[in-house]
């Protein structure tokens, strides 16, 4: 019995385990920033749509990105989050264009329905945020996600930083805070737009956008890494102007 | 359910297993637990894997075999990829990790042989390779294949070095667990359940089989109880 189980995994194409698509072209790597996820998701099935090639994406916090990028994994496309760890790449001459700046994105406070019966007003928020109403707040990992070093600013420019970070949970990227919001398990969530339009998301909980003068502007870069076609192909293609509708209905804005 | 991901696991399980078990076979016959400090060496450096974090597993392979040591550079010039980030580096990953799970039962199983059945056999004039397969083996296939399953089971599970070593790439290193993980960050919980209950249920029915394993209806004469 066991040989039969053990006698399905003989076929020896295994160590070139690639499982990829039956075409002859490989779809490219890209790595992208969680904050973009909803609205690269739908540009991406409009490309399969169009080219029957699958994107392959990882989305993540971009500083963990920039990490594997600099030990040498093999990807073609990086969308970070912020335009910093692009111009440290291009300092390492790693990228194999300049990049481009492809939205610009938007901080705002998601606040569980279960602690906050309304919506309430900034100032509310700073009062109630020192309270014990609110016990857990959850941002992204400042170190490894842009979104989470623009939350740190939002705290320190109300000079909350050091007292607030006992009650801080940090995810690794905001993909994971979205999720600790979801869970219910916190009553405050500093997050983008993009990730709390989410339907279960608009259900149990509230969304407060935070001014823009708290926190240095959100402008989010993208470069190539590799010189394959496809991936240069997909690239102009996430650019394309047609794209702007995608972006916008999920709270980002696209630069001229 | 990401049916991508749960053939790369069953692959990576699979793999491990082959690779691994015929190792252990190997080992606990050329090997045998002896009152010396190699061979209490031995033993400690078969159990390390098991009590070590799988995040320091991860620190080490990535820094032995990543883009920037000796090793992965000679590994990219000869093939072109890198070792971190690919299914190899994976699988070189799980069989470290996995040799706990792989080698101790079988060992376990060696050591319970009766002295007396293998000196008879030498009396007999069999030599040693000859009292492997005629008489170790299918002495211990009870402890061979419940280290078999308990690898395998293992290998399914695995996550952290998985991550580390693979960086989560669909089709290559994507595996169940970590598509699992990647659901709820995408907040997919319903796709994440789906693959919960799978390996929940899977990883419960092997450890029922691995029981019925170990209540064996014969004794080492092979007379029944």
């Amino acid at each position: 019995m066991a040989s039969c189980f053990l006698g399905l995994f003989l076929p020896l194409e295994f160590l070139n385990a690639q499982i990829l698509n039956d075409s002859k072209v490989n779809p490219p790597i890209v790595l992208a920033a969680a904050s973009v996820r909803p609205a690269l998701e739908e540009i991406s099935s409009n490309y399969e749509r169009v080219t029957h090639l699958h994107p392959k994406i990882i989305y993540g916090s971009s500083g963990n990105f920039y990490q594997q990028i600099i030990n040498g994994g093999k990807f073609d496309i990086f969308m970070s989050a912020d335009e910093h760890l692009i111009h440290q790449l291009q300092e390492k001459k790693i990228l194999k264009n300049d990049g481009n700046v492809y939205v610009q994105g938007k901080l705002v406070f998601w606040l569980s329905k279960r602690i906050f019966s309304e919506q309430i007003e900034l100032e509310t928020l700073q009062i109630f945020l020192k309270s014990k109403r609110v016990n857990k707040v959850a941002i992204a990992n400042p170190s490894l996600a842009p979104y989470g070093k623009a939350a740190e600013q939002v705290l320190r420019k109300w000079q909350y930083w050091p007292e607030i970070s006992k009650k801080i949970i940090m995810g690794e990227n905001i993909g994971q805070v979205a999720q600790f919001a979801m869970s219910g398990s916190v009553q405050v969530a500093v997050l983008p737009v993009s990730l709390t339009m989410h339907p279960e998301m608009q259900k149990i909980g509230f969304v407060l956008p935070i001014p823009d003068e708290l926190y240095e502007p959100i402008f989010q870069k993208m470069a190539l890494l590799s010189n394959d076609k496809v991936a240069k192909d997909f690239y102009q293609f996430i650019l394309d102007k047609q794209n702007k509708k995608i972006w916008e209905k999920h709270g980002f804005t696209v630069p001229n | 359910m990401d049916l991508q991901a749960l053939y790369l696991s069953l692959q990576l399980a699979g793999l491990t297993v082959i690779i691994l078990i015929p190792l252990g076979v190997l080992v606990a016959h050329f090997f045998p637990m002896k009152n010396t400090l190699g061979s209490f060496a031995k033993e400690a450096i078969i159990t390390l894997p098991l009590v070590l974090p799988p995040t320091v597993l991860g620190y080490y392979l990535l820094v032995g075999f990543g883009g920037n040591s000796w090793f992965g550079h000679w590994f990219e010039m000869m093939t072109g990829q890198t070792l971190v980030f690919s299914f190899l580096g994976i699988l070189i990953a799980s069989l470290i990790f996995n040799i706990p799970f792989a080698l101790m039962p079988i060992q376990r199983a060696f050591e319970a042989i009766p002295q007396d059945l293998k000196d008879a056999s030498s009396t007999c004039g069999l030599p040693p390779w000859q009292r492997l397969f005629k008489i170790e083996i299918p002495l211990s296939n009870k402890g061979i294949l419940s280290a078999a399953v308990m690898t395998f089971t293992h290998t399914l599970g695995e996550f952290g070095v998985v991550l580390m070593m693979g960086g989560n790439i669909p089709g290559q290193t994507r595996t169940l667990s970590i598509s699992i993980y990647d659901s709820v960050q995408a907040l997919d919980m319903q796709g994440a359940g789906v693959m919960s209950m799978f390996l929940l249920v899977f990883s419960f029915v092997a450890l029922i089989f691995t029981q019925r394993l170990s209540l064996s209806a014969r004794d080492f004469q092979g007379n029944l109880r």
